[in-house]
């Protein structure tokens, strides 16, 4: 495994792997209220935390902005239409 | 999972096409980019979704009328792919259970959780390199980053769509936004970001 920074990024924050998980729930919408509350309090005064939740963000940005989308054959509909109703 | 429970309808010639027509055929785009994610292979996408459909129609009746038809869709594709794969290469080439194992059985992926990268080097980021990051990633893994980046389905969605518990699929998803970062920094080491 890979161990680049490995340690580096917890600096300053004590509860770092705690915030990571919360962190990760809220950018899928999946926190609880306390959650948010407390991650959103906390990334007021933890430099360490604020800087993941924006490095994770713009990952998520990356992928649904940068990936190629594929375009369907223009066939596809209508082939799957004539072997499902033939 | 639970199919044994599910209730059966039984729909009339004119509901199925109904439902096939206005349900099912919107999600063709999708699940063809799904496919593409998955194989590679511009023929074997096709295949995919056409398999799919197939199924869908055929096993029409399990289908609600008005629940998820995209979260089902995704989950026969995704059955489909992984039969259709082992049949096809006789062993599970481009599944590398191996690599899957060996990443939930060690306890250093979560350690990577800390890797550092910088906001402006992921702003600065390529298509290219986003792609072969998420491409070179196990299969399983790739899959729940797209279902859940890329396509945004709730976690219980994902738990249905992929056949596991919601806390696997938090854990998988886990291990994967880590190993997506590792690959995208070492992209930017690359690079001299």
């Amino acid at each position: 495994m890979e161990s680049v920074g490995k340690g580096d990024a917890k600096k300053g924050c004590k509860e770092f792997e705690k915030c990571l998980e919360i962190l990760h729930l809220m950018l899928d919408s999946e926190a609880s209220k306390d959650q948010e509350e407390y991650l959103n309090e906390h990334v007021e005064g933890c430099m360490t935390c604020f800087e993941h939740y924006e490095v994770e963000k713009q990952i998520r940005i990356l992928l649904q902005t940068r990936l190629e989308h594929k375009q369907v054959p223009s066939d596809l509909a209508s082939s799957i239409r004539s072997k499902v109703f033939e | 999972m639970d199919t044994e429970k599910v209730t059966r309808n039984k729909y009339s010639e004119v509901q199925r096409v109904n439902i096939f027509d206005n349900e099912f055929m919107p999600h063709v785009d999708t699940m063809y980019n799904f496919a593409y994610r998955l194989t590679f292979d511009e023929d074997d996408s096709k295949d995919l979704v056409q398999d799919t459909y197939m199924k869908a129609y055929r096993f029409i009746n399990s289908f609600q009328q008005g629940t998820n038809a995209k979260a089902w869709l995704y989950r026969i594709l995704k059955n489909s792919f992984i039969n259709n794969f082992r049949k096809k290469s006789k062993q599970p080439a481009k599944v590398d259970y191996q690599e899957v194992e060996n990443f939930y059985n060690s306890d250093s992926v979560d350690t990577s959780a800390t890797v550092d990268l910088r906001v402006e080097t992921v702003k600065d980021m390529i298509g290219d390199e986003v792609s072969n990051a998420l491409n070179s990633l196990a299969v399983d893994f790739r899959t729940v980053i797209i279902l859940c980046d890329l396509e945004g389905f709730t976690y219980e969605e994902m738990a249905k769509i992929l056949d596991i518990p919601i806390g696997t699929v938090r854990s998988r998803l886990h291990r994967a936004r880590n190993l997506l970062k590792q690959k995208l920094k070492s992209y930017a080491s690359s690079m001299g970001y």
